[in-house]
Order: structure tokens, then sequence, then C-alpha cells
């Protein structure tokens, strides 16, 4: 291997860590994070984890969860924090850059650096790196799937096939939108071999070195590593078939039944302009820009990874952009294909400035692209508005959704307080009463051993409200318990869970009285 | 032996709690609002119900109850005031205008009014300088026939749940000013006998400082 591109590589795998491992407890939990932490849970202390088809994605999180948590030295889950799940997606963020290593001899070592460079630097990379979610999970399967794909096909090694066949099917076992990612791979096959007959008039090109026996090879292991996991390593049967079973709620959601419908242009405004009054004008165009380059030059060329690459690309995003379902994280997906392009449009640009002033330009232009990169990525995990507030904890952040907001850890810092005076400590009863969700409060609750958590104000109550120390309440719930004839209660402030989702602590007033003695004095 | 059973029976009919028929709403007349619409920025780190134009519903109290408080004189824990006569607080202006507003320093403070001879009281009514919706902080309202108000003390409101003021934990909820109504904080005082009313405060949301407008005492003569 070039020692260059090694040492170019080593480089920008420390930028990626720079940019993604610190401070990774700075950002609350996610209420999505919280649900995966507590299946997470499941696995590691009740050992009854089953993969749920209805919700919640595949097994690959928490499963490979366990490697990232042992070699942290293991221990209490109650003593994990949020920095050992999200060093997982640390991990696979990091390992997306590494991979591309593999693509190298083929795509370009000057294409692979600038891709790596982009991966490294991109603000949305960075972000959702640093997210304990299925997706950058995802983006690296599909990556390495792709790849061994593409190196089986070239070098007609079947060891390839069983590799990429094992991506395929952690594919599956990460998420269910996988499907996208393997119909826009089909395509972007079929539609390669239309554009190279009718551009190239079936001049003699690439001669795929595949068999059916490697075919068959990779999808064996394909099925056999999505049963492991599906399976929960052969201790649940109905796994395999509830993995298929999915695919009906999941395509209930995708055609729009569910909360999360967006405008097609939902990502192109989070990647192209994404402004909040008040806010910064955030943007990853430079790399969309690089990316037309790079698919302009795919098409026009005759290099056939890259138009692979183009046209798989071009279909997951198509496909992307037309399913009314969208959250922000799944555009990494199509936006990882975008990325391999923009590394090869760089290169592509550089190469065509041929007088040395136009170079200088063009230097200039990707320096400038590349800090804006680097900043934007910095400013959306580590720096705050003019009036304090997080940009990871704001709306004015493209990629920041549904997001829990600091609030609630006051919240739970306060009834952790509680649960220090009271004589049950974490045995105290604790009640959480909303409509809406209350994730990822489970989390931050998992000390304490006697929470009820309902979607309403339970009629009857299984225990009479004034006997209970602590209720979480939605304000949208009027509860009002501090009003009873006995003031049993006192409501002791509100607590914003997520925008617009307010909660109410009731304590019980002798409860109270014994955290008040326990505060300092307060100064005038 | 008749005439006394008969005098018994007229005392046990006086001292009956008041029926329904007895009751009519308060004849609490309040200031116009200080403000339309719905301010921007709201202060959040309260425990008060979200700011309303709804107005309150009538408040019940005996037939007759009347302003005790108008005109009475006003004593406070600071003499040394930022701006404002202590006056003002009992002078009928409920306005928030600045010429209404009296001003104490930073910190724990109180006013206190003297009715001058006892009552029962069945609802305070207080007005903090309402110009834009605010909450006060720690406001504990007490009675009392002493005037240090050592013995015979009844708080009947107290939102000073950390306790900072050292006279108890309060169960109640912090409230908005509300500017958009006018409405004042309406205390119901449960006919409790007493002379002396104390207002406390500790600064509110938009200031150190605590600023009253007005204080209204509604009873009916207490002997």
């Amino acid at each position: 291997m070039n020692r260059w591109l090694l040492a170019g590589m080593v480089l920008l795998l420390g930028v990626g860590l720079g940019l993604r491992a610190p401070a990774l407890r700075l950002r609350p939990m996610h209420n999505d994070e919280g649900v995966n932490a507590m299946n997470f849970r499941r696995l590691y202390v009740t050992n009854d984890y089953k993969y749920n088809p209805d919700e919640f994605h595949g097994p690959t999180l928490p499963y490979l969860t366990l490697p990232d948590v042992w070699l942290q030295g293991g221990g209490d889950f109650n003593e994990f924090t949020e920095a050992t799940y999200r060093s997982v997606t640390v991990a696979f963020g990091l390992g997306l850059i590494l991979l591309l290593l593999l693509l190298a001899a083929d795509f370009g070592r000057a294409q692979t650096l600038w891709a790596a460079a982009l991966t490294a630097l991109s603000p949305a990379m960075v972000f959702y790196s640093r997210y304990y979610i299925h997706e950058m999970l995802l983006v690296f399967f599909t990556a390495w799937t792709f790849i061994c794909c593409w190196r089986c096909a070239n070098s007609g090694r079947a060891a390839w096939a069983v590799a990429g066949g094992i991506g395929l099917g952690l594919m599956y076992a990460t998420k269910e939108t996988f499907v996208l990612a393997l119909a826009a791979m089909v395509l972007a096959a079929g539609t390669s071999a239309l554009w190279r007959r009718w551009r190239d008039g079936g001049a003699p090109g690439f001669q795929p070195r595949w068999n059916w026996r490697q075919v068959f090879a990779a999808l064996t292991a394909a099925a056999v590593t999505a049963a492991v996991f599906f399976s929960s390593f052969f201790t649940n049967s109905a796994g395999p078939l509830d993995a298929l079973r999915t695919y009906l709620p999941w395509l209930r959601r995708a055609s729009g039944a569910t909360t999360h419908v967006h405008p097609w242009n939902f990502y192109f405004e989070r990647l192209l302009f994404f402004h909040v009054r008040g806010g910064p004008i955030w943007s990853e165009g430079f790399i969309v820009a690089l990316a037309l380059a790079g698919f302009i030059g795919a098409v026009r060329g005759r290099l056939l990874l890259l138009r692979l690459i183009a046209f798989y690309t071009f279909w997951l995003t198509l496909i992307y952009t037309v399913l009314p379902y969208k959250t922000p994280w799944c555009l990494l997906g199509f936006y990882h294909g975008m990325i391999l392009l923009a590394g090869a449009g760089a290169v592509l640009l550089w190469r065509a400035c041929r007088p040395a002033w136009l170079k200088t330009a063009a230097a200039l232009a990707l320096a400038a692209g590349v800090a804006h990169l680097a900043w934007q990525s910095y400013r959306s995990n580590f720096a705050a508005d003019s009036s304090g507030v997080p940009y990871f904890d704001s709306a004015k952040n493209p990629y920041v959704y549904s997001q829990t907001l600091p609030d609630a850890l006051r919240l739970v810092f306060t009834v952790e307080a509680l649960a220090h005076v009271s004589a049950q400590g974490y045995g105290t009863v604790m009640e959480v009463m909303t409509p809406e969700s209350y994730w990822p409060l489970p989390w931050y609750l998992r000390r304490f051993t006697n929470v009820g958590y309902w979607d309403n104000i339970p009629h009857p109550p299984p225990v009479p409200i004034g006997s209970v120390p602590i209720m979480i309440v939605s304000t949208e719930l009027h509860a009002a318990f501090d009003e009873g004839p006995d003031k049993t209660h006192l409501m002791a402030g509100y607590f914003a869970l997520r925008p617009q989702v307010f909660l109410e602590l009731y304590v019980q007033t002798n409860l109270w009285a014994a955290y008040v003695k326990t505060l300092p004095p307060e100064k005038d | 032996m008749r005439k006394l059973m008969i005098l018994a029976a007229l005392l046990a009919a006086t001292w009956q709690p008041a029926a329904a028929d007895d009751l009519a709403p308060l004849p609490l007349v309040l200031p116009p609002p200080a403000m339309k619409g719905t301010p921007q920025v709201l202060p959040t780190n309260t425990t008060a119900l979200p700011l309303t134009s709804d107005p309150r519903p009538p408040f019940l109290a005996p037939k007759g109850v009347v302003n005790v408080a108008l005109g009475k004189p006003v004593t406070a824990s600071d003499t040394n005031l930022i701006n404002g006569d202590l006056k003002l607080i009992t002078d009928g202006k409920k306005e928030a205008y600045e010429e209404n507003v009296v001003t104490l320093r930073r910190g724990l403070r109180w006013v206190q009014i003297d009715l001058q001879a006892e009552y029962k009281l069945y609802a305070i009514v207080i007005w903090h300088d309402f110009n834009i919706p605010l909450v006060y902080r720690d406001v504990i309202v007490q009675l009392s026939n002493d005037p240090e108000f050592k013995t015979g003390v009844q708080t009947i409101f107290n939102n000073d749940q950390k306790n900072t003021a050292g006279l108890g934990i309060g169960t109640d909820r912090e409230y908005f000013e509300n500017s958009l109504t006018g409405a004042g904080k309406l205390i119901a005082a449960k006919g409790i006998p007493s002379r002396y009313i104390r207002c406390y405060s500790k600064g509110s949301t938009d200031s150190a400082l605590n600023s009253y407008i007005e204080v209204e005492a509604y009873g009916l003569p207490g002997q």
C-alpha cells in the first residue's frame, strides 16, 4: 500500500476521531438513544433481549454494543453513561473512513483521500457518529457490502463474496431500510449496464468475474448472519420470521402513517441551505457541488466503479426523496454515496484546472470548503449560540430532531436528590404520566426500581395518589395534584423534556421538606 | 329559660357557616389590563401556571364584604424605599402606572397593613407591579392580631418552596402577575379574624426589587 495514502488515512482518522470522540456526554440522550440503551439492558442485564418486529429496528446495535462495553471493562449497567453507548457509533463512523482503503486501488488514491477527508469532516457524518442509533451501522455495513461485492466481481475471489454476504446479513439485521440501499445497488448495476451499452456501444470493458457459486455463498452467508442475530444467537426461534413480519408495520410508516412525514425537499434543505431565524446558515453544499461534478465525470467517463457509485447514489437519493417518511439521519445512506462522488469530483476539478492561477484558485476554494465543513462540525457539536444555547440541542441545527432538552437533566437531578433523602432510596415509588413519549426518561431513571409509566392519569390509580412520593406528569393532563384539600403534594417545577413537551414534578410535602434541608442556603 | 334558649338559637344561627344564599361574588373592581396579546418571552423557571387572558371565576364571599384595607396605614420591613410611598398600597389606585408603584429594595421584604380593627377576612387581593407578566418569588401572606407577627400567625399563602424566608415550606404555586387581565392574585382567607396583614416577597423573575401597586382585604367587622 502506498505510504502517502496510509499516512493520509492515519491523519484523517485522527481528524475524524478528534471531531467524534470528545465530550460524548454533552448532549442529552435522544429518546431513540434512550430506547436503544434500554434494549441493550435486556441483553446485558436480564439476558432476555428479543428482536421486536414492531419497533426498535434490528439486533446488531445491542449485540455490537457488547464488545464495546467489554472493552471498557464491563461493570454495572447503571454506571454506563452516554459515552459508553455513543462510542459504538463513533467506532463505526471511523470505520467508514477506514473502509475506503479497500476501495483505493480501483477508486484512485487521491479520490480515496478526498472521500476520507469529507467523511471525516462532514457535519452530518460527525453529528450522527455521536448518536447511539442504528444509522451509522447501516451506512457502514452498506459500504462494506458494496465494496466486497465490487472486489468479488473484480477479483473473482470467493472470500469477498462471503464477506459481502455477511455484510448484507448485517445490513438486514441492522435496520429495515436496508432494502432501500439494496434496491439502489441492484438498480445501479442495471442502470450501469444499460448506460454502458448505450454510451459505449458494446465496446469491450469490464468483465465481472463472479459466478453463481459465489452468489450462492454470499446469499447463504447473508441468511446465516441475519438468522444468527434475529434469533438472538439461536435462543429465539420466532426471530427470523419476525424479521420478515416487520415489513408490515414499517411499510405503513413509510407510506405516511407516522408523525415523521416531511416534504420532498426535507433532506436537501438540510444539506444545501438550512437557516432558522436567529441561527447561522448551515450548508454542506460544498460536498453536494463536488458530488455533482463527480456524477458528471462518472456518467461521461469509463470508470465502472465510479459509475456504479453515481447511479447507486442517484437511485437511493430518489427513493428517500419520494418516501414521505423522513428523519434527518436517514440522509446518511445516500449522502455517503455523495461523499464518495465528491471525492472523485474534487480530483476532477483539480485536474481540469490547467493554468497555475486557476489551480491556485481551485486550491483556495477547496481549502475554504474543507475549513467550512470542519467549522460547522465543531459548531454543531461543541459550540453555543449568543444566548448560550448549545447547537447540539437547538432547532437552529439542521441535524437536531425532537431532541431531549437539558432541562430534562435538571428533572433527573432533582429526582435523584429526592431519592437520596428518601428512606426508600432508589426504591421510592414514582409514577410518570404523559400521553407523549416519556423516553429517554426510563434510561435516566434506570436506577429506580419502582417506576410506573402511564399514558394518562390512571383511573382508579393502582395506589392512592396521595401516597405516591414522586409523580412526573405532563402539563397536558392538568393533574393539579397540589390542589387537593390535604395538600399532600407540591408542584416543584416545570421541566421541558423536548420542545413543547412540558412535565410537572409533584413531590410529597414531607419528602420535599427533607430535600429542602439538604439545599445550600440561598444568597440574596 | 325560654328566652335563654331563643337567644342561644339566635347565636347558633349567627355562627353557622354562610349558606349559599348569603354568598355573593366579591365586589372586586379590576384595573385595566396593562398589555394586550401574548408576550413573546415569558419567564420559564417557575411553578406558575401558564399566563392566560381568561377571566378568573367569580369568588364567592359573604354578602356585604368590603375592602377594609382601603386607606389604612401601611408599614414595611424596608424604610428606605426605592420609589413611591407606602400609602400607595392602600390608596385604591390599581392601574399599572408608574405613579401607583411603590418599590422596596432587593431581598426578602414585607409590607404590613394595619386594618385598625379586627375583621373577618375572606379574601386578600395583591397587585405587584403587573406592567409586564412576571412572577414574584417567595410570596407569603400572613394574618395576625399581633403587629409583631409573633403570636397567632396564620399563613394563608406561601409559595416559598425552598423555605428561603425561614417561615416554613410553601406548598402553593408561583403565579404570573397577569398584565393581560389586571386580575391580581386573589387569596382565600376563610373568614380568619385578623387586624394585621403581612405580605412577603423576594424579588421577581424580572428584578431583585419588590414592587407593589395595591393590596385589598375583603372582610366584615370581626365583632
